[in-house]
């Protein structure tokens, strides 16, 4: 005669099982990648001091239009070279390491994320997709 | 694809040109397939960029590669559209045979990425693919 049997989970060990694993495995190779985003803005940001401002005062618009959308990426672009100084706060990065999950974990609910903090973090993020051009460095170099 | 000597191990296709050529065969004629923003921007467009992939294939034969594909249209829904149409022809890609392309993986789902350098605050979508290349071999 077939029996019936209830399995239980030992629930909290298995949310420090996998809190344990993404501590010891997906943070660091997060930090890897976090490492590498931040030496991006950094660069970036000297090289801006470096780039002289675009003189375009013998150039000629043939329409009014011409000249206000040559205005606005002016001053777009010394707004973002602005902000590209703006250190981050004390204590933080301009890319930084987040783990995160709620309590009790549900699946795929713990993990570890790179998160772009400051301003100038967005901007180089949206420019030059630093968070996806480095997260090969995740794999673990293997 | 125009013929090449390739090395006796195996040559992989550069995959922005794979897609390319893909793309350019399933997208209506007036998208602009590119693997480089033109300096005169066309109304519709998608601009290819392969960037570095983790770990390698499962075979000499094999090979992970990764592209970020962008795109822009004439207004913010016509772009997540053609997005979303790009999306589903790469997902496609692995019916075509000849075309190297084993498999597909969208890492990053299409969404509207704005471009901050662009005053005009243009709409521009942007997906991530994971592409499986079948390697090319000397005959």
């Amino acid at each position: 005669m077939a029996k019936a049997y209830n399995i239980k989970f030992h629930a909290e060990a298995w949310d420090e099982l996998v809190t344990g694993v993404v501590q010891k495995w997906a943070v660091p190779r997060a930090e890897e990648i976090a490492d590498a985003c931040n030496e991006h803005v950094l660069a970036e940001a000297a090289k801006s001091l470096q780039e002289p401002e675009s003189d375009d005062s013998a150039t000629v618009y043939r329409t009014n239009a011409d000249r206000v959308r040559a205005d606005m990426a002016k001053a777009r672009a010394r707004a973002n070279r602005r902000i590209s100084h703006i250190e981050p706060p004390e204590g933080k990065r301009d890319y930084m390491v987040s783990v995160e999950g709620s309590n009790p974990l549900n699946l795929k609910d713990y993990r570890a994320t790179v998160i772009a903090v400051t301003d100038r973090a967005k901007i180089d993020n949206a420019r030059s997709n630093t968070l996806v051009q480095n997260f090969h460095l995740a794999s673990g170099g293997d | 694809m125009a013929t090449i000597e390739v090395p006796d191990t195996g040559y992989y296709e550069y995959l922005p040109l794979v897609l390319k050529q893909y793309l350019d065969s399933r997208l209506p004629s007036d998208v602009v397939v590119a693997t480089q923003v033109p300096k005169e921007i066309p109304p519709r467009l998608v601009t290819l960029l392969s960037v570095p992939s983790g770990g390698t294939g499962p075979s000499l034969a094999l090979s992970q590669r990764r592209c970020i594909i962008q795109c822009r249209d004439r207004s913010e829904i016509l772009t997540g559209r053609l997005a979303e149409k790009v999306r589903g022809y790469l997902v496609d890609a692995i019916r075509l045979p000849g075309n190297g392309i084993r498999d597909v993986t969208v890492i990053g789902e299409p969404a509207i990425f704005l471009d901050p350098d662009d005053p005009s605050n243009a709409p521009r979508a942007q997906l991530t693919v994971d592409i499986l290349l079948r390697a090319t071999f000397a005959q």
